[in-house]
């Protein structure tokens, strides 16, 4: 490629952009016509063309298959491949033998690290809450403190729990595999007083789970992911073709899930009668699809058959890419009613990870509010910037309320995770910020949410609490992951108990 | 082995062997797409096998776009889209869980031969927001129109030429920095 000798005229900065696309048929007539007149008094700009010419020629040189190389995988290897995941994710847990009472065991440590899109924001804060935990000299004195052994360098972390009774229950997740170029899915099955994980071979990361009864629920996770649980084997049902996020059953033949939609298979919202998994329509309002806005539900309270809300965000159509956006979502508000989703609310600059109905007229959605900025000076990448977002739904309207959850300013993050409501005056709101390196709970007695004493753990950098599943007013259970201080990613498992929180183990 | 089961036909009519051969095809521009992507060749193969699974379980269910509804063109252009997204995904996870902006992720070169200019080309790549890449890659190496683009990435053609625009730009300054100039070589 030759040095570009030619000195650029004024006139030059206007066709910059379109010097690329000139051997791409992507101009318009104009476009063409006038970039044609420049290049022919331009000696700066042909230079520039024939620059994009070369590289274009070394980028095919670099990325076309050479003659006669042996391709990545032999046709044999092919058939293996799907041969290998043709019942995948079938996964098949053993019927689950009823274990003697015995001691609880020491916490299954294999590895955690979150359902992706779920946990963004809070491990975003989370990584902050490691570089600001850094440079902290000793913490405050520790109480309750626990250890857990981890597996060095495995990564494995639980994103939701469902009880079937005070006595029996399950969560999710999933671990890392390889060099974390993939994650399976994670179950742990609590009964006869302690939690051990199931041997099961999942495929994919799972993000949620809603159970029944003892002998019937279902989980879903990233792919498309929709596990059935009969009483005696975890199977998949069926694929929805899109990460999921969340589920929710209100009976054996009726369930609800949420999650991603980008405009190529299915929706965000799909929907089970008892026999099969279809996807539902969306609000033609919010664009989803050919014009490059993204749906992404995260939370879901449904009342009824016929009624219920999803929460989640909106993702514009931007510069940049969806890895590193550069204009925040917008939080949306989903309300199904009269046999349709739809949009009841928008916040410009917003996620919302959490919404939790305790009737069809009072409610609480959480999530953040998102402000991107640049990384680094000339860098497209950006960094989210999350203050905690909290509504109240009552007199039929989302109002936005005074958040209980602080950080001392605007560098720092905060955000919530999780609400729960039990009933109007008994709820639950998860939430971490910076600079703690572990979650905030609350609790609601239906006027003022009050932020409750948690655990700490040692050896840990950073921890967040995802879900909550609570049996009664008295008790409950929570789960999430923690970084120890190795970065090695560990399940954890918090129990409430006639009101102190207290981390499980052995 | 249950090879025979997988032989069965699909509700689409798609059996094993005719998938496998569609995979066969596909294989090279899909693996030199990710490694584009990634940036690295062992982890575009594992992605690559998962997006074959994706495709094999549409197939076994006769979902779109394997109900018969699609011509070949079709069917590779949703093997692109499951293949960008496995490695927007992996990306995303790579840089939580490594605490790692993308740029500093260290990129594997195994995938070429010595030439200093394929280098310098993977290396100036790898310093494209993912997204950018896919458009390059898409659109140069692969032949994709900015509309097929627009749809594997989940994004309009109008975005898809900003894109484009912009990554041609970035490379070709990023190339420019990383490779030693032609004619300088040519005179050693």
């Amino acid at each position: 490629m030759s040095q570009n000798h030619h000195q650029p005229s004024p006139a030059c900065a206007a066709f910059a952009p379109l010097l690329p696309l000139a051997s791409h048929d992507l101009l318009s007539e104009a476009e063409d016509t006038s970039l044609r007149a420049h290049l022919a008094t331009c000696a700066h700009c042909r230079a520039a063309l024939a620059d994009y010419d070369h590289v274009e020629a070394a980028l095919r040189s670099t990325f076309a298959p050479r003659q006669g190389a042996v391709p990545p995988f032999s046709r044999e290897e092919i058939m293996q491949i799907l041969d290998h995941r043709d019942d995948h994710p079938v996964p098949v847990v053993p019927p689950v033998p009823t274990l003697p009472q015995r001691k609880p065991r020491r916490l299954v440590t294999r590895l955690a690290a979150l359902a992706a899109v779920l946990v963004l924001a809070v491990l975003t804060a989370s990584i902050f809450s490691i570089y600001t935990y850094k440079n902290k000299t000793a913490g405050p004195a520790q109480q309750n403190t626990v250890s857990t052994t981890p597996v060095p360098g495995s990564q494995t972390s639980l994103a939701d729990i469902s009880m079937v009774s005070a006595t029996e229950g399950w969560a999710v997740g999933e671990t890392a595999v390889g060099n974390a170029t993939h994650f399976d899915g994670v179950l742990m099955h609590y009964q006869n007083g302690a939690w051990s994980r199931v041997n099961v071979s999942i495929k994919e990361g799972l993000n949620s789970i809603s159970m029944i009864s003892a002998t019937d629920g279902w989980a879903v996770g990233d792919a498309g992911l929709l596990l059935h649980y009969d009483g005696q084997t975890w199977k998949q049902a069926a694929s929805a073709q899109t990460n999921l996020h969340r589920i929710q059953m209100l009976s054996a033949t009726e369930g609800w899930a949420v999650g991603e939609y980008t405009g190529f298979d299915g929706s965000a919202i799909w929907h089970y009668n008892g026999h099969t998994w279809t996807p539902q329509p969306l609000p033609a309002s919010l664009n989803v699809g050919n014009q490059g806005n993204w749906l992404q539900l995260f939370g879901l309270s449904m009342l009824s058959p016929t009624e219920g809300w999803a929460a989640g965000s909106l993702v514009p159509n931007q510069p940049g890419d969806t890895t590193y956006p550069t204009i925040p979502p917008n939080a949306i508000i989903l309300h199904y009613t009269g046999g349709q989703w739809v949009v009841d609310k928008i916040i410009q600059g917003a996620t919302l990870r959490s919404v939790s109905m305790s009737s069809a007229d009072d409610g609480w959605a959480a999530g953040e509010n998102d402000l991107y900025v640049p990384s680094n000076a000339g860098e497209p990448h950006t960094i989210a910037e999350n203050s905690p977002l909290l509504l109240h739904y009552k007199q039929g309207q989302w109002v936005q309320v005074a958040s209980p959850l602080n950080t001392p300013d605007s560098r720092y993050n905060g955000t919530f995770s999780q609400v729960a409501l039990r009933s109007a005056s008994d709820g639950w709101l998860v939430g971490g910020s910076e600079p703690e390196p572990g979650p905030t709970l609350f609790h609601y007695d239906g006027t003022t949410w009050r932020a409750v004493k948690v655990p700490t753990i040692k050896d840990t950098k950073v921890w967040g609490i995802y879900n909550l599943a609570m049996t009664s007013a008295t008790e409950g259970w929570g789960v999430g992951l923690r970084f120890t201080n190795s970065d090695t990613v560990t399940p954890v498992i918090l129990h409430y108990l006639n009101g102190t929180w207290s981390v499980y183990q052995s | 082995m249950r090879m025979t089961n997988l032989t069965t036909s699909s509700a689409a009519g798609f059996s094993l062997e005719a998938f496998t051969d569609l995979l066969e095809r596909c294989q090279w521009p899909l693996f030199t797409f990710l490694c584009g992507i990634v940036g690295d060749d062992e982890q575009a193969r594992d992605l690559m096998q998962d997006a074959f699974c994706d495709a094999w379980r549409t197939v076994q269910r006769g979902g779109a776009p394997f109900d018969g509804s699609s011509e070949e063109a079709g069917l590779r252009r949703w093997l692109f889209h499951v293949a960008y997204n496995r490695a927007i995904s992996a990306l995303r996870r790579r840089r939580l869980i490594q605490w790692l902006p993308l740029e500093h992720v260290t990129i594997a070169f195994s995938f070429e031969d010595q030439l200093a200019e394929h280098h310098a080309l993977r290396a100036a790549l790898a310093s494209l927001a993912p997204a950018d890449a896919a458009c390059l890659l898409l659109i140069i190496v692969q032949g994709f129109t900015a509309a097929e683009t627009g749809q594997i990435i989940g994004a309009s053609p109008q975005a898809v030429a900003k894109r484009l625009s912009r990554a041609k730009q970035r490379l070709r300054d990023a190339y420019l920095a990383h490779n030693p100039q032609p004619e300088e070589r040519s005179r050693l």
